[in-house]
């Protein structure tokens, strides 16, 4: 008698599932809450499945962005370490990945002993129609050999591209808030540069260009940043008030 | 022709008199300025507490509005600033609201009420877009719905501008008015090191001065830098505060 799936007890079909991520909402939904319903979805609507999980690579780093259970992390991890394995392959290369049976699985041997010394025989990793720098995939997990059909190749190819779209607004988010930061910074470093040319004008007598020309000579001897430099100057004088008049 | 289209065409042509890259705010200001029914548009941008950095104005009055709203440091571009919300000051509630701006503004340019259009999308919370509006012009006379068309191109196109860019941020960072301002943090190290006072009370105390001779705090800092302006005279002015 096969084992019973650590699934849930309830029916819960495919329309339902997506109904409810139609319902999220992307501006108010981290993109790790939005991928783990997704894997969770996935997994309580797709036959088969004991755990499921989504990988991200970026920059030659994978990770497992969202996981609902030890299996999926373990199973991920061992095909991270290892450098291959169907997860990776499919993220990469945009195609679906499938072990239909560890036992006989010839590709990725050595990740296949690990699948089938934890107890899963068949796995389906669907790619994130993902652009950009990130790739990634959804992974299914499930103990039974040949545990998916057509119909799990379809509803898991929907599930990703829902996770993609997770994946890219977040990504988005980010390089967005990394573009403002990278303008305050910007600004911020003029403006500190400022100050610290009015305080050595101050103290030296001299004029705006003679007191950049000190800034920087000083960030040349030392090889410091301009900025550092300048910070260092502000400091030394905005935080020590002498003959400060009383109040 | 919608407003967003029109506005499109208004840029083509400013950037054809203004084609250096640190003058795209002046150039987006103009064309906010030419295709709404006002009188003046400036474009600003916030960083550390209390500090904006204007970039660009459609003309001098519109610049000088701005100045003296930094100068006596309240005003419905910063308030706007403070709560994310458009404000839409007629006379009367800029007299009510910002009584000390009202006086150098009525005292100093003919501009009688102002909109301020906090940017959103890509640069929410980092700046805004200023309308402002002689007699007869009044705020009914603009269509928010416009004036908010208006803002998103305007972030759209700065959001374009600002990649790639190096350290130094984008070249409209070093646009003229910027620069300008750019005076007021130097006078600060000034007063810094010559009266040993904090920056914040250096800001503050450039402020006072310049407010109480009647000048933007960006011309008060230039004639200090000069030598103008003998340190302890702005020392007195602390004294008295």
């Amino acid at each position: 008698m096969s084992p019973t799936p650590r699934r849930s007890p309830e029916p819960f079909d495919v329309r339902a599932a997506f109904a409810e991520l139609g319902r999220l909402s992307f501006a108010d939904t981290s993109m790790d809450a939005m991928l783990l319903r997704i894997a969770e979805l996935a997994k309580r609507v797709t036959p088969g499945v004991v755990e499921a999980s989504v990988t991200l690579v970026s920059r030659h780093k994978a990770t497992s962005a969202a996981f609902t259970g030890p299996l999926s992390v373990q199973l991920d991890e061992s095909q991270y370490s290892r450098g291959e394995g169907p997860c990776l392959e499919a993220a990469v290369g945009q195609e679906i990945q499938e072990i239909t049976d560890a036992r006989e699985e010839t590709r990725w041997p050595g990740h296949a002993r690990e699948c089938v010394a934890r107890g899963s025989l068949s796995s389906m990793s669907v790619p994130l129609p993902v652009k950009e720098s990130v790739h990634g995939a959804l992974n299914l997990y499930a103990t039974e050999a040949h545990a998916f059909g057509d119909q799990a190749k379809a509803v898991a190819t929907e599930f990703a591209s829902y996770a993609a779209i997770a994946v890219q607004n977040r990504q988005l988010y980010d390089s967005t808030r990394e573009l403002a930061e990278h303008l305050d910074t910007a600004m911020r470093t003029r403006a500190v540069i400022e100050q610290a040319k009015g305080i050595l004008m101050s103290q030296r007598r001299c004029d705006a260009a003679e007191a950049f020309n000190l800034l920087a000579a000083a960030s040349q001897r030392s090889n410091r940043k301009l900025r550092d430099i300048a910070q260092a100057i502000v400091d030394g004088v905005d935080g020590t008030p002498r003959d400060r008049p009383g109040p | 022709m919608s407003i967003a289209e029109r506005f499109a065409v208004a840029v083509a042509a400013s950037a054809a008199d203004l084609p250096d890259p640190e003058l795209l705010p002046v150039q987006l200001a103009r064309a906010a300025a030419a295709v709404l029914p006002v009188d003046g548009a400036g474009i600003s941008l916030f960083f550390a507490a209390d500090r904006r950095l204007p970039l660009g104005a459609s003309d001098e009055v519109s610049a000088e509005a701005e100045r003296l709203q930094f100068t006596v440091g309240e005003g419905p571009c910063l308030s706007s600033h403070a709560s994310g919300q458009t404000i839409i000051a007629e006379e009367a509630d800029i007299k009510d609201r910002w009584p000390a701006f009202h006086d150098v503004l009525v005292a100093r340019t003919s501009v009688r009420s102002i909109i301020s259009l906090p940017f959103q999308d890509e640069f929410r919370g980092h700046g805004a877009l200023d309308l402002y509006l002689v007699p007869p012009h009044d705020v009914r006379t603009v269509t928010l719905y416009d004036a908010l068309v208006v803002t998103r191109e305007v972030v759209s196109l700065f959001h374009g501008a600002a990649r790639p860019a190096g350290a130094d941020g984008p070249a409209w960072l070093g646009a003229p008015a910027a620069e300008r301002r750019a005076l007021v943090w130097q006078a600060m190290g000034f007063l810094n090191a010559g009266l040993g006072i904090t920056s914040e009370d250096a800001l503050a105390l450039l402020r006072a001065h310049a407010y109480s001779s009647g000048l933007a705090v960006d011309d008060l800092a230039a004639r200090v830098l000069a030598r103008e302006v003998p340190l302890e005279e702005l020392a007195y002015d602390d004294r008295s505060a």
